[in-house]
C-alpha cells in the first residue's frame, strides 16, 4: 500500500509539472495564440492573405478597438499605388491599444518577418495620459507578453523589476496565468461578461471585428455608453500627456523611419457625447501636443473625430457595422489612398499642414533627441528607447 | 491567509517540511502552535492574543474543576468559563445586532431613545473555537474527559490552524489524545491528505466561486431579474454554499492529515438526503452533533412529549441559526429548519401507522421524491440565509411565485448545467463505488487524476478569489 500511494503522489507531481512545462513551452513558442489570442489569430489571418499573393504590397492599420470595429478593409474601394499595384490592407488593431501597445505590435510583426509597406496608426487621445506601470498596459496584461516584449517594455515602465517578477511568476504556473485565455478559447460561455474577450473569434479575413449585423438598429446603447464614460471620463477631464506614451510614439516613428515604412497617424471618429467629455484645457493640451508631434517629427496626423454622425455609434466612440462601412468607404480614398500614393500633403483634416516631403531620417532637432541606442527587441532593428518618466519629468532640450 | 492562496501554500510547505524534519514531539507541538498563532495573527494580531487569553482561562477553569470535589465549586468554575466564552462571543458578534434590534423596536413603538452601536471587529472563527472550548469544559465538568495538564497541548487543540477559522468543530476527546500520540511519516496518510485537499480546492475554486457569478448579481438586485433567473440563482447558491463550506472542510481535513492528525468528517453528500432530519445528519455534521449533544439533549431531547420535543427542536435550530450570524434572516432560517424538523417528525409518526406509505418512502421513487422535496425546502431556506434582508428574500420568492419578466441569468446557463452534471457524476461515484475500489486504480491513472484536478482548479479559478462564506461566522 505504501509503495502504491507513494507512486500515486509522485505520478501526480510528475504529471502536474509536465502539464505546466508543456504549457510554458507551447505558449512561448509554437502556440502563441493561447498567450495572446488577438495577436495570434490576426497574424494567422494576415499570413493567409499574404500567402494568396506574396508580392502584393501591404498596408497595416494599427490601433485600438475603435479601429478594430470601425475600419473594414473588406469593403474598401480599390486602392492603387502610383505604379498601379493594389495593396493588401489589413486591420491589425488590438483592444485597448495605445502607442506602447502599437509599438509592441509592430516589433512583433517585424520579428514574425512581416514588414508592412505602409502603416496607418490610430492615436486614441484618451490613452495619451495613461502611465504605463509595472502592471502593464499592453492589451490586457502581462500574461500576454513574450520574453522579447518584456525586454522591450523594460525601457518604458516605471518599475521594470516588478513587471519582470510578475512575468516570471506567470511562467511558473502558466495554466493559471493563461486561464482566461484558455476559457475564452474553449468555453467562452462559461466566462463572466466582464472577463469575456473572445471578439477575435469573429474576425473577418482582413482583421476587422465582424460583430453586429447589417440590420442592427442604430440606437445609442445606454449601458455601453455608461461603460465608456466610466472608462474615459476622468482621463478626458484631467489628462496630461504621459511621458511614456510620448516616448513610445516617438520610438514608433523612429522605428518606422529606420525600416523605411511611410506612416500616418489618424484620430478615429467620436460621437458628440464623447467629444463633450473633453475638458477645454485637455482638448487644447491634446491638440497642441499632436500638432507639435506632427511638426517636430514631420508626420501627418489626420483628425477624423467629427467625420461620422452620432447615429452610427453604439457608445459614442465605437462604430456600428453600418457606420464602419460608411467610414471605411470614405477613409480609404481620402486618407489611405494618399498614403499609398505618397500624396501626404493632400490629406484632409490634417492637424497641422503637412508640406515637407517624407524625411529619410528622424528630425535631429533638439526638441526630441533619441538618447539611447541599445537594441531592445532582440530581432527588431536597433531602436532608440527612453525609460518612462513621470509627467513633467521630461528633460528639456536645453538640459540635453 | 486563505487555504487556496499562494501565501498559504508557501506557509504550509515550510511548516510541513519543518514538522517532518523535527524528530521531537514537543518541538513539533511547539512548531504547530507557533504556526497556528501566525496563521491567525495574519488576520489580526490583537485578536490572536484574545483567543490565547480565552483559551488560558478555559485551561485554568478545567484544571480547577478536575481538582475540586465540591459540586458547587465545579459548577461555579463551569459557569465562569461559559460566561467568559459566551460573553466574548456575544460582545463581538451579537452586541451590535441586539443594540440595532432594540433601537428598531423602540422606534417601532414611537420612542426616540437610541443606543450607539459598538465599533468592534469580529474575530474570525470565533463561533467555531468558542464551541470547541465549551465542549471541552462541559466534558471535563461531566468527567467524560480528564482536564489537559499541558497548556501547549490544550492551546494546540483550540488553535490548530486547519480547523481554527471555519471548523470542523473538533471534540476534545477526539483531538487531545492525537496530540500525545507519536507521529510517523506515512505515505498513505499523505495520499489521503492530498486527495482531500485537492477535492476541496476543486470545490472551492472550480465550483463555488464560479457559482457566485450567478448568485451575487441576482441577490444584489433581485427586482430586475425574471423568475427563472432567480430559481437558477437559488440553485446555484445551494451548490455554492455546499462546495464552499465542504471545500474548506476538505482542505482542513487534508492539511491535518498531512500533519498526522485526523479531523472529523463534516459533510456526507447532504443533497442526497431523503428528508430534513437526514439532511442534518449529512450537513455540517460537527455542528449538528454539537447542537445535539450540548443543547438538544440537555434540553430534554426527544424523551418528553411531542410538544416538548417540538419545543426542543425549535429552540435548538433557532439558536443554531443565530450561531451562523447576527441577523434576523439567520434566525428565521433556523426557525424554518426547526419547523421542517417538527413537521418531518410528525409525518414520520403518522407514516408508521400506514404500511403502504412507509413502503413507498422506502422505494426508489419515494426516495427520489424525498430528495427532491428536501432539496427544494433546503434551497428555499438558503434564500433567507443568503439574503441580507427580509425584503430581498421576499422579493426573490415573490418574483418566483408570481412570474415576472426581467433579465435572464447573469452568465449563460451552460456553466450551471455542466456544474450540476459534474456534481451528479461525483455523487453517483461516491454513492455507488466503494472508495477501496478507487484505491486499486493504477498509480499513473490516479496520479494523472490528481494533476488534472489541480490544473482544472487553476484554470477555473476566478479573477478575484472570494473569501470562504463560513469565515464570517
Amino acid at each position: 500500500m505504501t509503495a502504491h500511494t507513494r507512486a500515486c503522489l509522485l505520478w501526480g507531481l510528475a504529471f502536474f509539472a509536465a502539464a505546466h512545462l508543456g504549457m510554458l513551452v507551447a505558449t512561448q513558442s509554437f502556440w502563441p495564440h493561447l498567450r495572446d489570442p488577438e495577436f495570434g489569430y490576426k497574424l494567422s489571418a494576415l499570413r493567409r492573405q499574404r500567402a494568396e499573393d506574396p508580392n502584393r504590397p501591404l498596408l497595416v492599420l494599427l490601433g485600438s478597438s475603435r479601429t478594430g470595429q470601425g475600419i473594414r478593409p473588406g469593403v474598401l474601394p480599390e486602392l492603387r499605388t502610383l505604379d498601379g499595384r493594389i495593396p493588401l490592407v489589413f486591420n491589425f488593431s488590438q483592444v485597448g491599444s495605445g502607442p506602447l501597445a502599437e509599438l509592441v505590435t509592430l516589433c512583433r510583426l517585424l520579428d514574425a518577418g512581416i514588414r508592412p509597406d505602409w502603416l496607418a496608426i490610430e492615436i486614441l487621445p484618451a490613452l495619451l495620459g495613461r502611465t504605463v506601470d509595472a502592471f502593464g498596459d499592453v492589451g490586457t496584461g502581462i500574461s500576454r507578453l513574450s520574453w522579447k516584449d518584456v525586454i522591450l517594455l523594460n525601457h518604458y515602465v516605471r518599475d521594470p523589476q516588478t513587471m519582470r517578477h510578475r512575468w516570471y511568476k506567470d511562467q511558473l504556473y502558466p495554466w493559471y496565468a493563461q486561464r482566461f485565455s484558455v476559457m475564452n478559447h474553449y468555453a467562452s460561455n462559461c466566462v463572466p461578461w466582464r472577463l469575456r474577450l473572445d471578439h477575435w473569434k469573429q474576425l473577418d479575413r482582413w482583421g476587422w471585428s465582424d460583430i453586429g449585423q447589417d440590420n442592427q438598429p442604430l440606437v445609442l446603447n445606454p449601458t455601453a455608453l455608461e461603460v465608456t464614460r466610466t472608462t474615459y471620463y476622468v482621463d478626458l477631464q484631467t489628462l496630461h500627456i504621459s511621458s511614456m506614451q510620448d516616448h513610445a510614439l516617438h520610438d514608433l516613428i523612429a522605428l518606422c523611419r529606420r525600416e523605411g515604412i511611410p506612416l500616418l497617424f489618424y484620430l478615429m471618429p467620436e460621437g458628440t457625447i464623447f467629444r463633450g467629455w473633453y475638458a477645454p484645457a485637455v482638448s487644447v493640451r491634446i491638440n497642441d501636443y499632436l500638432t507639435r508631434l506632427s511638426r517636430e517629427c514631420n508626420v501627418p496626423i489626420v483628425d477624423l473625430r467629427t467625420w461620422m454622425e452620432d447615429k452610427y455609434f453604439g457608445d459614442s466612440h465605437h462604430l456600428y457595422r453600418q457606420g464602419a462601412t460608411l467610414f471605411t468607404r470614405r477613409f480609404g480614398p481620402e486618407v489611405l489612398a494618399c498614403l499609398v500614393q505618397g500624396k501626404l500633403t493632400s490629406l484632409p483634416s490634417l492637424m497641422t499642414p503637412f508640406s515637407a516631403p517624407y524625411p529619410e531620417e528622424p528630425p535631429d532637432s533638439g526638441a526630441r533627441p533619441q538618447v539611447k541606442t541599445r537594441p531592445v527587441h532582440p530581432l527588431s532593428p536597433t531602436l532608440s528607447i527612453h525609460r518612462g518618466q513621470e509627467p513633467g519629468e521630461r528633460s528639456s532640450p536645453a538640459a540635453k | 491567509m486563505q487555504f487556496c492562496s499562494q501565501k498559504f501554500f508557501l506557509f504550509f510547505l515550510l511548516i510541513f517540511s519543518l514538522y517532518w524534519a523535527l524528530p521531537w514531539r514537543r518541538v513539533r507541538v511547539g512548531l504547530l502552535l507557533a504556526a497556528s498563532f501566525y496563521f491567525y495573527a495574519s488576520w489580526n494580531k490583537w485578536l490572536a492574543l484574545l483567543i490565547c487569553v480565552s483559551t488560558f482561562v478555559d485551561y485554568l477553569m478545567a484544571l480547577g474543576m478536575e481538582r475540586s470535589t465540591v459540586d458547587w465549586r465545579r459548577k461555579l468554575l463551569l459557569c465562569i468559563s461559559l460566561f467568559a466564552n459566551l460573553g466574548l462571543l456575544c460582545y463581538f458578534k451579537y452586541a451590535n445586532f441586539f443594540l440595532t434590534s432594540l433601537n428598531d423596536a423602540l422606534k417601532a413603538v414611537g420612542m426616540s431613545a437610541s443606543f450607539h452601536t459598538l465599533k468592534v471587529l469580529l474575530p474570525v472563527g470565533i463561533s467555531f473555537y468558542t464551541f470547541e472550548a465549551i465542549n471541552y469544559v462541559v466534558d471535563v465538568y461531566r468527567r467524560r474527559i480528564p482536564a489537559e495538564r499541558n497548556l501547549g497541548d490544550f492551546m494546540l487543540f483550540i488553535l490548530f490552524f486547519p480547523h481554527l477559522i471555519a471548523g470542523p468543530i473538533v471534540r476534545a476527546r477526539d483531538f487531545l489524545p492525537q496530540i500525545k500520540r507519536p507521529k510517523r511519516w506515512s505515505w498513505a496518510r499523505m495520499y489521503l491528505g492530498t486527495g482531500y485537499f485537492l477535492m476541496g480546492l476543486v470545490k472551492k475554486l472550480a465550483i463555488a466561486d464560479r457559482m457566485a457569478e450567478y448568485v451575487d448579481p441576482v441577490f444584489a438586485n433581485p427586482s430586475v431579474y425574471r423568475g427563472s433567473a432567480i430559481v437558477f440563482a437559488a440553485i446555484a447558491y445551494a451548490v455554492q454554499i455546499y462546495c464552499d463550506f465542504s471545500g474548506y472542510s476538505d482542505m482542513a481535513i487534508g492539511t491535518a492529515h498531512m500533519l498526522g492528525y485526523k479531523l472529523a468528517r463534516n459533510f456526507n453528500m447532504p443533497y442526497l438526503a431523503v428528508n430534513i432530519a437526514d439532511f442534518w445528519h449529512r450537513w455540517h455534521i460537527s455542528l449538528s452533533s454539537w447542537l445535539r449533544d450540548y443543547l438538544f439533549i440537555p434540553l430534554g431531547g426527544s424523551r418528553g412529549t411531542r410538544g416538548q420535543t417540538a419545543r426542543n427542536l425549535l429552540l435548538t435550530m433557532t439558536l443554531g441559526g443565530l450561531w451562523h450570524g447576527a441577523s434576523w434572516t439567520f434566525v428565521f432560517w433556523g426557525v424554518l429548519h426547526g419547523l421542517l424538523l417538527v413537521i418531518h417528525r410528525l409525518f414520520r409518526d403518522f407514516s408508521k401507522g400506514h404500511v403502504r406509505l412507509e413502503r413507498f418512502w422506502c422505494s426508489v421513487p419515494g426516495k427520489l421524491l424525498g430528495m427532491f422535496l428536501t432539496f427544494t425546502c433546503v434551497t428555499i431556506g438558503w434564500v433567507f440565509f443568503r439574503a441580507t434582508t427580509f425584503g430581498t428574500a421576499f422579493t426573490l420568492l415573490h418574483r418566483v411565485a408570481v412570474w415576472h419578466s426581467g433579465l435572464g441569468t447573469p452568465i449563460p446557463l451552460l456553466n450551471l448545467r455542466c456544474t450540476l452534471l459534474f456534481l451528479w457524476i461525483c455523487h453517483a461515484v461516491g454513492y455507488w463505488v466503494p472508495w477501496r475500489k478507487l484505491w486499486r486504480v493504477p498509480a499513473p491513472i490516479q496520479g494523472f487524476a490528481y494533476a488534472a484536478a489541480l490544473v482544472l482548479a487553476q484554470v477555473l479559478a476566478p479573477d478575484n478569489g472570494k473569501v470562504f462564506i463560513y469565515f464570517q461566522f
